[in-house]
């Protein structure tokens, strides 16, 4: 094997690692909405993108260093997650098709508020890190090692959340049972709270980080979604396990198929490979099998 | 909140999503048409402009109609157009396409229907099919501003469509015959694109253009998807090709500054090409100033380069104010306002049919980057593109120098 190629599939196992992490990110936000309070929550991604624009105006026009900016988003952010849970999703809760108008209502207004706001201009957080990393033929940027970094260290402390902690285990049990838990004196209403804050803070961060490493535009929100949507499925909706899996195999389909095929044939070589194993799996590769 | 309330509370969303709407100053209708204020009763004429306001094209194309909106108020206050004594100031019709080939189609309808425009401007990037074929079958007169060559949008069967600024072509034959002349060291090239059904067509030309010129195409086309979440594997491909140069034959910023900056951080400093409508410091910007070296970049994008026509210094003199010193983007929407502009006061008419008989007799014409050439028979199959000077500049760690305006023509 040439020296060329062992780069290649080197480079495309390193891609795959960091594209996996954040759309795990992404993924974990939106499935804990649907656990606890069983809302698909489509506003996602441009949650993601308002998380990347606050990053990006502390960093460039208020001059904050991109950490402490990242710092202010999540922050921000997650306190919008409280007035989403409280004035959004609980005044509709149980009602798929007002959740979803009230979704495509945000995403309207914000995309469209941030778009009409904004000149033309490349727009892009500041670099959180600078510099490059070899070992051996392989260089990488100290950047992306820091979002893979950090991706999988917020995943090992949602992980350690969900079931080392009480207000973790409240979590799992109002997902589980959402009556069982409200007899037992669970705060159902705060759990939920809990769930907006900690998905909208997820985004925050991730959009934040991508917003440095790509660029900040008022779509950044609608491809991700689409990922997060693809990995949902085919996890299995609710899964957080099922997340993770499909997470590593989304991210390593779009690592490794750019470099046998063209772009548009990427995405639909990777939609043909969910259909077909959701045709041998419906409920996804964790999701539950819903008998009638 | 009781369920019964949410007509109530979906009606203060949209009211107050509609307040902070038109709180901005580009979203509400007054932006779209002349701003330039009379008080005697004059006669207007309305040219369309079918650009994608929103969607991934929104921001750059708010840009060039802008533009092109500038042009306007240029050609207005020189006193605007005389046709058979009367005289009329231009005023832009602007519907959105949303960046979608679906919603260009039901701008351009709206632009001919309703609008009733007889002239359209635009649209951009690869959305010209929508509009070329609605151009034809109505005898409407169409200056589109950027073609990727794909059928329908600039060929032998759209005799009412125009290319009023020839790019993205034009820009990789000025690219081209610079890297021809400067770098004779480099003799294998990779060819890089957006993935968005252009590569079969424009990808085609350039390749073949390219092996014309003497070199060889390492590998093939390296297509990406324009809104990839990460532009890496795409660079470990093009280097993988070990190829001595890497063309980026049109796209946007965010890809190709992506794939430069994934180039270097992988330990690359392969020679790279852009031609496309970005300006040297967006690239600076997107890529880094260490990774943005060994880069010649051919662009409408001006930064100061020398010697520029005394409309493109009005031009920009008047974008700088607008934006508070920003560069402008390509003109792409507004060299075909300043070639109408020359048109009707040529012909004396605003009839497209006497407009688009004398554009088809003429060999050259004025362009805000200088005397712009009518070509593009071998490369369209119809000789109705206007090639301009295109502007070449290299970047070497992080510093943008400008080299020389290329001559630029389009076979």
């Amino acid at each position: 094997m040439s020296d060329a190629t062992v780069l290649l599939l080197v480079a495309s196992f390193l891609n795959a690692l960091i594209l996996s992490s954040m759309y795990i990110l992404l993924g974990l936000g939106f499935t804990f909405l649907f656990n606890i309070m069983g809302i698909l929550n489509f506003a996602h991604g441009v949650i993601y993108m308002i998380g990347a624009y606050i990053c990006f105006i502390l960093a460039t026009t208020v001059g904050l260093n991109p950490w402490l900016a990242m710092f202010v988003s999540v922050i921000a952010l997650g306190l919008f997650g409280i007035l989403l849970e409280r004035f959004v999703f609980r005044p509709f809760l149980g009602n798929i098709n007002l959740i979803i108008v009230v979704c495509i209502g945000i995403i309207t207004v914000l995309k469209n508020a941030v778009s009409v706001s904004q000149t033309y201009s490349v727009q892009m957080t500041p670099p959180f890190v600078q510099g490059v990393i070899k070992v051996g033929i392989v260089s990488l940027s100290w950047e992306r090692l820091v979002i893979f970094f950090i991706g999988v260290g917020l995943l090992i402390l949602v992980l350690l959340f969900i079931n080392k902690t009480k207000q973790g285990l409240q979590m799992r049990a109002v997902a589980q049972d959402k009556e069982g838990a409200i007899l037992q004196g669970i705060n159902v209403n705060f759990i939920s709270a809990l769930a907006c804050i900690i998905a909208c803070a997820l985004a925050a961060v991730a959009g934040s980080l991508m917003g440095s490493y790509l660029t900040v535009n008022p779509y950044m929100g609608d491809d991700i979604m689409i990922k997060v949507l693809e990995i949902l499925v085919l996890g299995g909706i609710g899964s957080i396990n099922g997340v993770l899996f499909a997470g590593l195999i989304v991210g390593a389909m779009d690592a490794f198929l750019p470099i046998v095929v063209s772009g548009t044939q990427t995405q639909a070589i990777m939609m043909f490979v969910i259909v077909i194993i959701l045709l041998f799996k419906p409920q996804g590769l964790f999701g539950k099998e819903v008998r009638a | 909140m009781k369920r019964n309330n949410f007509p109530l509370l979906l009606t203060a969303v949209i009211l107050a999503a509609l307040l902070v709407l038109s709180s901005f100053p580009g979203c509400s209708a007054k932006s779209t048409t002349t701003t330039t204020a009379t008080a005697q009763p004059i006669k207007t004429y309305p040219i369309g402009l079918c650009a994608e306001l929103s969607g991934f094209l929104g921001a750059y194309n708010t840009a060039t109609v802008n533009e092109a909106q500038i042009a306007v108020d240029i050609v207005n206050e020189q006193g605007g157009i005389v046709v058979n004594g009367q005289n009329y100031l231009l005023k832009l019709v602007v519907e959105d396409g949303q960046s979608t080939i679906d919603g260009t189609t039901s701008a351009a309808n709206k632009l001919i229907f309703s609008d009733g425009v007889k002239i359209i401007i635009g649209p951009d990037a690869y959305f010209n099919s929508a509009v070329s074929g609605l151009c034809e079958k109505n005898n409407i007169l169409h200056i589109a501003g950027y073609c990727t060559m794909q059928p329908g949008e600039l060929d032998a069967s759209t005799t009412w469509t125009f290319l009023g600024q020839a790019a993205a072509i034009n820009y990789f034959t000025g690219a081209l015959a610079y890297l021809k002349a400067n770098y004779p060291n480099v003799k294998t090239v990779a060819l890089t694109m957006p993935d968005d059904g252009s590569i079969p067509f424009f990808g085609a030309a350039v390749q073949k253009m390219v092996q014309d010129a003497g070199y060889t195409v390492a590998g093939s086309i390296v297509g990406y998807n324009n809104t990839a979440t990460d532009f890496s594997p795409y660079a470990a491909r093009i280097m993988a090709t070990g190829a001595d140069a890497c063309i980026a034959c049109s796209g946007v910023v965010t890809p190709n500054g992506n794939i430069l900056k994934n180039i270097r951080d992988a330990g690359s400093n392969m020679l790279f090409v852009v031609c496309n409508s970005v300006i040297p410091s967006d690239y600076i910007k997107v890529a880094g100033a260490k990774e943005a070296t060994n880069v010649i970049d051919c662009s409408a994008g001006y930064i100061g380069n020398p010697n520029p026509s005394s409309m493109l210094q009005e031009m920009i003199r008047r974008y700088q104010l607008s934006t508070q010193g920003g560069p402008l983007v390509t003109l792409e929407y507004a060299n075909p306002v300043y070639e109408l502009a020359q048109l009707f006061k040529t012909t004396n008419s605003f009839d497209p049919q006497t407009i688009k008989t004398a554009l088809q007799k003429m060999t050259t014409i004025e362009t805000f980057y200088g005397t712009g050439t009518i070509s593009g028979l071998k490369t369209f199959g119809i000789n109705q593109a206007i090639c301009y000077p295109v502007p070449i500049t290299t970047i070497d760690n992080g510093v943008a120098t400008f080299r020389q305006w290329e001559p630029a023509l389009v076979p």
